[in-house]
This record gives C-alpha cells, structure tokens and sequence, in this order.
C-alpha cells in the first residue's frame, strides 16, 4: 500500500474500526514511514482534542418541560384513544340495544324527563357520539342508554373541574383591562385591603423568588360570586392569581405541600386554553386559587409550587 | 387503560431521560444557539415520543433517539437556512493555513485552550462536526453513526478524514496567527 492509501486507513486504526489484516498493514507502514508517522500522531492528537470539548449538558428547566410535554402528549393520546373506544363501544352497545328494543317494542316514554347534565355534555362534546345520533333518532331513551355504556374513565375525564365555562369565565377576567383598585408593588398593603374586603386573613402568594412582581389587585367575580383578583408581572408578562372560597366549585383538589403536588396528576389541576394559556384551579389552606398566564408550564409549576408551599 | 398511558409514558422518559445531555450537547454543538438547540431537542424528544411504538425494543435507544434529532436538524436548518440569518455564518469556513502536514513545524506551538478548540470545531461545516462529534464524543461506531446520519459507512469515513484534516488546519491557522502565545515543545498539546 501507498502513502495515501494508509493515511485513509488511520482513521480507521485510530477509530478501532480496521479490519486485522489492514492493522498489520498500518503498523508495518508506519514503522518505515515518517510523513504517515506524522499523520497518524496528528489525527490520534486531533481525536483526543475533540473527545475532551465540553460539551453543554441539558438545562434543569428544559428536562422539566420535556417530561411535562410528553405526560400531557401522553394525555392527549389517551383520551383521543378513550374517544375512539367510546364511540364504538357506544355504535356496538346502540347496535345491540337497538335490535333489542325492536323486538320489545318502544319503552315506556318519560315526558318532561330532564337529560342530565352529564349526559348532555358528552352528546355535545364529543363529535364521534354525537355522530352515531341517527341510529338512535327518536328513541327516547337515547340519554339514559349513552349513559348506561358510556365508558367510566370517559365520563371522570368529563368531570374535570376546569370546564370551558370556567376557563373562559377566568380568562376574560385575565384579559379585560381593568383598573386595579389598589396598586402597589407592596404585598403587605394589598393583604390588609383584601383583607378587609373579603376576609381572607392570608399573605398574597410570593412570586418574587422566580422574578415575579406584584402589580396589585381588585375585586372580582369568579362564578358569580365575589372573588380577589392579584395582578403579577413575570418576564414581562401578566400572571393573574385569583382567590375565592373553594366551596364554590366543587372537587377542587387540595395542593398543601409538595408532596401533594407530587402525588396528584397535573390534568387534574392544570389546563390549557385553545389560545394556548395556562390555567391551574386548586384550594391551599381553606382558600381557592386559580392562576392564569400566558407564560409557560414551567412558570405555572413554580407559581402553584410558590403558594402550595405556604405556611398554614 | 390508564396503566398503558403511564407506563408507556414512564418507559419513554426512563430510557430517553439519560441520554439528554448527550442530545443537548450535540445540539449546542450543531446549532451553536441556545435557543435553537433548546427547541431542537425539544421537538426531538416529542417527536420520538410520538414514533415510540416504532422504536424496535432491545436496539440501541440513544442511536435511534440521535437519528431523529439529526433529522429534524437537517429539515430545520435547510429550512431556517433559507430565511433566517440565525445560520448565516454556518459554513463560513475560511481557512488560510495550508494542509500539509510537512509545514508543521514552522506553525509554531503552543497550549489550545478549550474555547479555541470550541472556536476550531465550530469551523467546520455542520456536515463535518457531526460525525466528529458521534464519532469522537459519543464513541458511536461507523455503522451507528451512517445510521443516525443516513448515509453510507463509505460517507462516515470520508467525512471524518476529511473533518480532521479541517480541524488540523484550523488550529495550525491559529497558531500561526497567535505566535505571541507559543512553546518550543514541538506539539499541538491538549488542554
């Protein structure tokens, strides 16, 4: 072998991917050469140099945000898969009660009968359902038979406290620029005026470890019923942190320490709005709490842990 | 139900969580942007969540999750190659020094620093510092890397000659340019 064709196989000497019989050929090539000497040294300096480059590891921040993304990517998948089973368990379960009620005949009907509630959410809420409607057309049973086969995981997905209405309540409220009736960046002052309007002896949430700044605050309506509403500004950017009486909604889960942040799954407390904001809803200490932002899951994390964390 | 979207979920994050800062720093590496690699891995990481299934048990995790981030690299920067300035200077590689490995000697010598040896890997064209990279780095093989980079085994080994032979240049380049800093070793000596 010639010079060039030696300089070729270094790299693979020096990569441990020569074969044996090349090996042999390098060596012996190297012994009586001093220009592929040289080269085979600089391309063995050249890796050693590359294999000590730094190399930038992973921000905290960025770990966390993966691993939130792919538990609710997670979520999407399983309730899109829910939907899907849903429906056909609901084709093959109309199917079947449809062929029966042919063969007894119509029931009894029930005038004036309410739909419930649940039931009416699901029918309207879910395309595929609502999709099989003609094979039930004036059957009136139709609500009590969806709810009858209607998948149990489907209808505790349906219970999630953060319906649209509440989001949508919580977000106009978020957006509408309103005046503040007390404006000051001093959490003290605003915890003696909301004090003294609705009776919640409690320290404002602290969101200045994480850059936060109070704005200030005003009185607000939260499913009709009076409510604080405190204005923060992180990175630029509005956080609005509401705080009313958590009978007002109910099963709304209780987030007292990390440990309960850790042990309760996300979905059940966090939700995203179609315009893509952030809305946690959650009780601490006898106090309701949502917080909406336009910022990302990371901050939201920090806020709900910023007031979960709050002593009694 | 619900144990299939945990564990399927759990699964994933428990083989792709160690091979993050691999990830990230190749990205840093490619993108030379904090941002961009931060979004670069991110889509990575969903991206492969999305395929997991496809994923083939018992291969090699790390391999696999590589091949779809030079993937999306290579979509993304051809793409924000043509609209943004962010990659403008890519393949500005300018070298002025000569290759032969003969001249050397008259290169003079002295310590690289890590930020030189940063600022050399940076030179070289994205198609180069990959396999550098994989190959130097990561210690993945030829055949991992013509896999993850999805070209021949015949590409992976030119490219990598062809990429140190660049990188000797570079740093002969800086030497020559920076005698104020020399040694009298005789050797490019490693930081």
């Amino acid at each position: 072998m010639d010079c060039r064709e030696i300089e070729k196989l270094i790299t693979l000497y020096i990569d441990a991917e020569i074969s044996r019989q090349d090996r042999h050929e390098v060596e012996e090539h190297v012994k009586h050469c001093r220009r592929c000497t040289a080269v085979f040294e600089e391309a063995q300096e050249i890796k050693d140099l590359v294999r000590r480059v730094e190399m930038d590891k992973a921000p905290h921040d960025l770990a966390v945000l993966i691993r939130s993304q792919i538990t609710a990517s997670a979520g999407r998948e399983f309730a899109f898969n829910l939907l899907r089973l849903g429906s056909a368990t609901a084709v093959f379960a109309l199917a079947i009660y449809g062929g029966f009620a042919f063969l007894q005949g119509p029931p009894a009907p029930r005038p004036g009968a309410p739909v419930p509630v649940e039931v009416a959410m699901e029918t309207a809420d879910t395309p595929q359902v609502t999709a099989v409607a003609p094979v039930a057309a004036g059957n009136p049973s139709r609500a009590n038979t969806m709810r009858r086969f209607s998948s149990p995981a489907l209808s505790r997905l349906k219970k999630k406290i953060i319906t649209p209405q509440v989001m949508e309540n919580l977000v106009v409220e978020h957006v509408r620029p309103l005046p503040a009736e007390i404006q000051t960046p001093d959490s003290d002052s605003v915890a003696r005026w909301y004090a003294s309007k609705s009776g919640f002896y409690t320290p404002p949430p602290q969101l200045a470890s994480w850059g936060g700044k109070m704005e200030g605050g005003r009185m607000s309506r939260f499913q009709d019923r009076e409510a604080v509403q405190l204005f923060y500004n992180v990175q630029g950017k509005r956080v609005t942190v509401f705080m009313f009486r958590p009978d007002m909604i109910p099963d709304l889960v209780e987030l007292n320490s990390t440990e309960a942040i850790d042990k309760t799954d996300e979905e059940d407390y966090i939700s995203t709005t179609p315009g893509g904001r952030m809305v946690a809803l959650f009780s601490h200490n006898g106090i309701g709490y949502s917080i909406i932002t336009d910022l990302d899951f990371v901050v939201m994390r920090q806020c709900i842990r910023g007031i979960a964390t709050q002593p009694f | 139900m619900l144990g299939w979207k945990k564990d399927r979920s759990k699964e994933f994050m428990t083989l792709a969580s160690p091979v993050m800062d691999a990830l990230y720093g190749t990205a840093m590496k490619l993108t030379r942007n904090e941002e961009v690699a931060r979004d670069l891995v991110q889509d990575s990481y969903l991206k492969a969540f999305k395929y997991f299934d496809t994923f083939e048990r018992g291969t090699n995790f790390k391999a696999w999750m590589f091949r779809i981030m030079t993937r999306l690299f290579y979509d993304s920067y051809n793409e924000r190659k043509r609209n943004a300035a962010m990659f403008s200077s890519f393949d500005d590689v300018t070298i002025n020094a000569t290759a032969d490995p003969d001249s050397r000697s008259g290169a003079g010598e002295r310590r690289l620093l890590a930020q030189e040896l940063q600022q050399a890997l940076d030179q070289l064209p994205a198609d180069f510092r990959l396999p550098l990279v994989l190959c130097d780095v990561h210690e993945f093989s030829y055949q991992e890397i013509a896999e993850i980079m999805e070209c021949p085994i015949g590409t992976v080994m030119s490219r990598l000659f062809r990429a140190r032979k660049r990188m000797k240049e570079i740093i002969l380049n800086m030497n020559q340019t920076d005698e104020a800093t020399t040694t009298k070793s005789g050797q490019i000596i490693p930081f």
